[in-house]
């Protein structure tokens, strides 16, 4: 295995041709994401040579990335499949797909249809920070662009000596909230009260937004029981190594270019190893209905960064899945993360995601009884652990990845809160 | 056991399906304008009946994302680098031993594509391997078109040699005497070539030509000799996603059905003669061409327009010395590699281990009646692979010396 090196990352309108396509200058392999125009349809690491080759080959490789997208825009029944959900879709009926002749216009057809007919809820922006004003900022031009639709955008500053009002005063149109208490959770909180939309669309000050994300997440909501809409990752930059295995090799936020819908039956088939909410999508990419606040109540005050470590956003999506709501991942809503730059804050990272995550897994189980939650707590997740020594330092299949450590500990540190699986009642956001 | 075969242009009107009374499955081959875009098995129940739209079911159930892949392909913009067209004469070659029914078929089926009112002209050869009658050269020299050489010594590979010595094209097709080609097979050749001027090497799709016994299905259902349905290039020392690259030489494709630019084979020193010299050595010798074409800086690309069908062995002990064969050939290439090319010795330690351990996976499936194949099967393979790797590489080498030196 080669050691992890730089992407560039190149973005590729297919409407436009391929032109971008071409050996950068930097001589580093490329990360390029297909679109057309405003629709991503898949990515790709091509290396120098595969660029230099260009034709035919690449074309394929890039058709075969990008039809799933394609698929997923045009026909029925080639929806995304949530993990672990036997796939019971309907294949798409024969003579429409070979009818499809010319994909694209058809896809550019549907996409104007989708925009025309839009009927449109209120929304309301809630970014929570925390010390980072050159990334806040960034984040804030770029929800600027994209926030003509919304009704209001609350910024809440959870830094320790509310530093960040001069970084909103800066942007007219935005709100600042101070919430003095730490935690990224009761940050959410705050924002969700200091707001009145129907919908509450979440972003972290770490990204910067796709100028649709918002009009996307929000169509999302076109079914009224669709309660929770999340969309797209990218990585903004792949310039250090931690940033690469982030996203290359752990994954990132990736969640594909297909929409997915979570409904009650993948709750029911995925319960006893523990449903997978955590791969349903991103905090830094999320909205949430207000009445799925009312109906299963807030984000989980002892969740999240600054308080267990992180997953408050997938144990308030466990809540809606319990309850028999949706949550749909809708991959057209785009916002660009910038990943941890160095090892030692993804080791942090890595950390508190296995904290965050065995915490999230007691809560979900002390409020429904779930059992699965335990499974994965006490069995699953060792049983992975072995077998990642066992990859990475025995038989080496697969490179050390450095943050090994930092998981275990991590998820050790998470057994600790054991506590916080006793029974007890949901607990209802205050008014 | 016997299984239908249909060829089916999803831009048409899909015909009904009835099966005989003793087939009880179906092989389809799913096309898209004409071009092959998939090939599934399904089991059905004997003598059934498919009215077209559960054959539509069928199809779109294991061939919907190829399908749209195909209109994708074509709707996307084309690249900013293009390789430069050229044309290349291409000599088509037949290595042949008594079987001269088999290559009747082959050559009808070669002579049809010549006779397609095209203007593009292919020599046909044939090679006829060490003959124990005359059955070929008369079949052969019936047709005026169409070259006859012998080669006296028996091997593959010094049949294949002598193509290469023979033939006058710049690329030299050999296909199987046991394979019938595409109606589109030259136009994927074509294709291929315009595509990758560069390449020294175009392997194409191989798919059954019939499924009439349990040994054909059997063979088939563990994949037969399919590598899928997109294009694919493979340059240079790695491949995205593929760890066991270029060693794990299988995936580049079928000696079956490939094509070679002569002058690199040639400058390579040919074909290893001491592969594919038939019983106790019959295999490798494609994979080991493959990868040295690959090792030496030369582009290699599959084609799956370029569609050939194969008559799988019929019976059972047939397929079993196939498998073993498999193996035997397999191995074989691969000591010669760890011996030829120790700079690939790590990648070859990881293929043999992996190569093991699937055999095993493969075993066990097969042990409790999950897998395609039955326990003596993989055991054939496996026995191969390990006589393979035990010393079979540099007896053939000796054995084959003798041959040369006896015929010069």
């Amino acid at each position: 295995m080669s050691p992890v090196q730089p992407l560039d990352i190149v973005h590729v309108d297919l409407a436009q041709g391929l032109e971008a396509l071409r050996p950068s200058a930097s001589g580093r392999d490329i990360f390029a994401v297909f679109w057309w125009r405003d629709v991503p349809l898949g990515h790709l690491h091509l290396s120098r040579r595969q660029l230099a080759a260009g034709g035919a080959a690449l074309v394929q490789l890039i058709a075969n990335r990008i039809t799933p997208a394609v698929g997923d825009r045009l026909l029925p029944g080639f929806a995304g499949e949530a993990p672990g959900r036997e796939n019971d879709q309907p294949p798409p009926d024969l003579a429409h797909l070979a009818g499809v002749s010319a994909p694209f216009r058809e896809l550019e057809e549907r996409v104007a249809d989708a925009l025309a007919n839009r009927d449109a809820p209120s929304v309301s922006v809630v970014v929570c920070t925390r010390d980072r004003p050159a990334v806040l900022r960034e984040c804030l031009h770029s929800l600027a662009d994209c926030s003509a639709s919304a009704d209001e955008v609350v910024i809440v500053d959870n830094s320790t000596a509310g530093s960040m009002r001069d970084v909103v005063e800066e942007f007219p149109r935005m709100t600042y909230v101070r919430e003095n208490r730490p935690g990224l959770s009761r940050a959410r909180n705050t924002g969700i009260r200091a707001t009145s939309g129907e919908i509450v669309a979440f972003t972290d000050d770490d990204t910067t937004l796709h100028g649709d994300w918002l009009a996307r997440l929000r169509d999302g909501f076109a079914e009224p029981d669709v309660m929770v809409v999340t969309g797209l990752v990218l990585p903004a930059a792949l310039e250090t190594e931690s940033q690469v295995v982030f996203e290359l090799v752990y994954g990132g936020f990736f969640r594909g270019y297909q929409r997915i819908v979570y409904d009650k039956a993948f709750f029911e088939q995925t319960r006893a190893h523990a449903t997978p909410v955590w791969k349903i999508g991103a905090g830094a990419n999320m909205a949430v209905r207000r009445r799925a606040f009312e109906l299963v109540g807030g984000f989980d005050e002892r969740l999240g960064a600054g308080a267990a470590g992180c997953s408050e956003d997938s144990e308030l999506w466990y809540r809606v899945l319990a309850e028999g709501w949706r949550c749909v991942y809708e991959p057209g809503a785009v916002v660009f993360h910038r990943h941890r730059a160095d090892d030692e804050e993804l080791r942090r990272q890595m950390h508190e995601y296995l904290r965050g995550h065995v915490a999230a897994l007691f809560v979900q189980y002390a409020r429904y009884g779930h059992r699965g939650n335990l499974v994965r707590a006490f069995l699953a997740l060792p049983r992975d652990f072995a077998a990642r020594a066992i990859r990475e330092y025995v038989i080496r299949s697969r490179p050390s990845s450095g943050t090994f450590a930092a998981g275990l500990t991590g998820y050790l540190r998470g057994l600790r809160l054991l506590p916080l699986a006793r029974r007890s009642r949901p607990r209802r956001l205050r008014e | 056991m016997r299984y239908a075969l249909r060829d089916v242009e999803v831009t048409r009107a899909l015909p009904r399906v009835v099966l005989d009374p003793d087939q009880s499955g179906l092989g389809v081959l799913v096309r898209r304008d004409g071009r092959p875009v998939d090939f599934f098995l399904a089991g059905l129940s004997a003598g059934a009946v498919l009215e077209p739209d559960e054959l539509a079911l069928l199809v779109s159930r294991s061939s919907a994302r190829l399908v749209l892949e195909e209109a994708v392909r074509r709707s996307l913009p084309e690249p900013p680098l293009q390789p430069a067209a050229t044309e290349s004469s291409v000599t088509v070659a037949i290595c042949t031993r008594d079987r001269p029914r088999e290559l009747r078929s082959c050559l009808e089926s070669v002579l049809a594509l010549r006779e397609a009112g095209d203007e593009r002209t292919f020599e046909v050869l044939v090679v006829d391997n060490a003959p124990r009658d005359t059955r070929t050269e008369e079949l052969v020299r019936a047709l005026p078109s169409v070259a006859y050489a012998r080669e006296p010594k028996p091997g593959l590979d010094f049949a294949r040699n002598r193509a290469l010595t023979e033939a006058t094209g710049e690329l030299v097709a050999f296909l199987d005497d046991d394979t019938v080609a595409d109606p589109g097979w030259l136009d994927g050749l074509s294709e291929a070539v315009r595509e990758n001027p560069d390449a020294a090497v175009v392997t194409g799709a191989v798919l059954p030509y019939e499924l009439e016994t349990q040994a054909q299905i059997i063979f088939e259902r563990r994949g037969g000799f399919r590598r899928g349905f997109e294009k694919l290039r493979y340059h240079g020392p790695t491949f995205p996603g593929n760890p066991l690259y270029p060693v794990g030489a299988g995936l580049f494709g079928a000696g079956a059905n490939m094509v070679v630019r002569r002058d690199v084979v040639l400058a390579l020193g040919g074909f290893d003669e001491a592969l594919d010299t038939g019983p106790p050595l019959p295999g490798g010798g494609d994979l080991d061409i493959f990868y040295r074409v690959v090792r030496a800086g030369h582009p290699l690309v599959y084609e799956p327009r370029m569609l050939v069908f194969h008559k799988h062995r019929r019976d059972l002990a047939d397929l079993r010395r196939q498998y073993w064969t498999w193996g035997t050939g397999f191995m074989a290439f691969v000591s010669k590699t760890y011996a030829a090319d120790p700079a690939q010795r790590g990648k070859l330690r990881h293929l043999i281990r992996w190569w093991f351990l699937e055999q095993l996976r493969e075993l066990r499936r097969s042990l409790r009646g999950g897998g395609p194949l039955t326990p003596d099967l993989v055991l054939a393979e496996l026995a191969g692979g390990v006589i393979g790797l035990a010393g079979t590489y540099g007896r053939s080498v000796r054995r084959t010396r003798a041959i040369s030196s006896r015929a010069a």
